[in-house]
């Protein structure tokens, strides 16, 4: 699938990196995330999802809750709003504030895995140090990060990430 | 091998490199890509925008009518 004009403008600044490309936005553009549940982390995962192209079915505690109650995905991206006939790539959701549940799931083709045991105020996962994101921040930002990681093809083992008080770590 | 040529003379950063990037792309390893563009700004980050990304600078050249001829040699596989 060719990238459209629109697109090339829209999503210019995801193709400038080096991990992403014509190609790779392709890929986020064909990779359909289902997102059921409701929380501030999933509103977080879900805008910066949509707003990066990726095609979102969201249950409909999503749309009448959150963010997503005060736009629509449409205005997120022309892109997010996913056709109802595409192949589901991935799942995003059951987030939980408990200690030991985990903040954010998420399933892409056959891979899947989770985010647990972030606390209230982190660092954020690419080392940004001035960055302090509250955790549903965090949490919503690092579920989208890995679901694009997955769909960019960068990374297609399970895998966990547990912050354990100094840094991210990968079970 | 194949030659491909791009005009960014009318882009701005950063769609210079977004432009030669995306025709990037479309080449085969070994093949080589001229661009064309004008302004100091691409003429400073093209160059390393595509060593970055591991692709060859084969050549820059200033031309008469003010813009300047980059040639890209497309990373091997």
């Amino acid at each position: 699938m060719a990238l459209r004009e629109d697109q090339i403008q829209r999503y210019s600044r995801q193709i400038l990196l080096k991990e992403v490309g014509g190609r790779g936005q392709t890929r986020l553009l064909d990779a359909v995330v289902t997102v059921e549940g409701q929380s501030q982390a999933l509103d977080v995962a879900v805008a910066e999802l949509g707003a990066s192209g990726t095609p979102l079915i969201v249950s409909a505690a999503v749309e009448r809750t959150g963010f997503l109650a005060g736009t629509t995905l449409e205005a997120l991206s022309p892109d997010a709003v996913a056709a109802p006939t595409r192949a589901v790539a991935g799942w995003l959701g059951s987030f939980s504030r408990g200690a030991a549940a985990p903040v954010a799931c998420f399933r892409v083709g056959v891979s899947a895995g989770a985010i647990v045991g972030v606390p209230a105020h982190v660092p954020w996962p690419e080392h940004e140090p001035s960055a302090q994101p509250a955790e549903p921040v965090t949490a919503g930002s690092l579920a989208a990060l890995i679901v694009q990681r997955f769909a960019l093809g960068l990374d297609a083992s399970p895998v966990t990430v547990r912050w354990d008080g100094h840094r991210w770590q990968r079970d | 091998m194949s030659h491909a040529s791009i005009d960014i003379t009318r882009e701005v950063c950063p769609m210079t490199w977004v432009r030669v990037k995306l025709r990037l792309e479309t080449l085969e390893p070994g093949d080589t890509l001229e661009v064309l563009l004008k302004g100091d700004e691409p003429l400073r980050n093209l160059p390393r925008n595509a060593r970055d990304e591991g692709h060859h600078v084969r050549s820059l050249d200033r031309l008469d009518d003010g813009t300047t001829r980059l040639v890209i040699e497309l990373r091997s596989a």
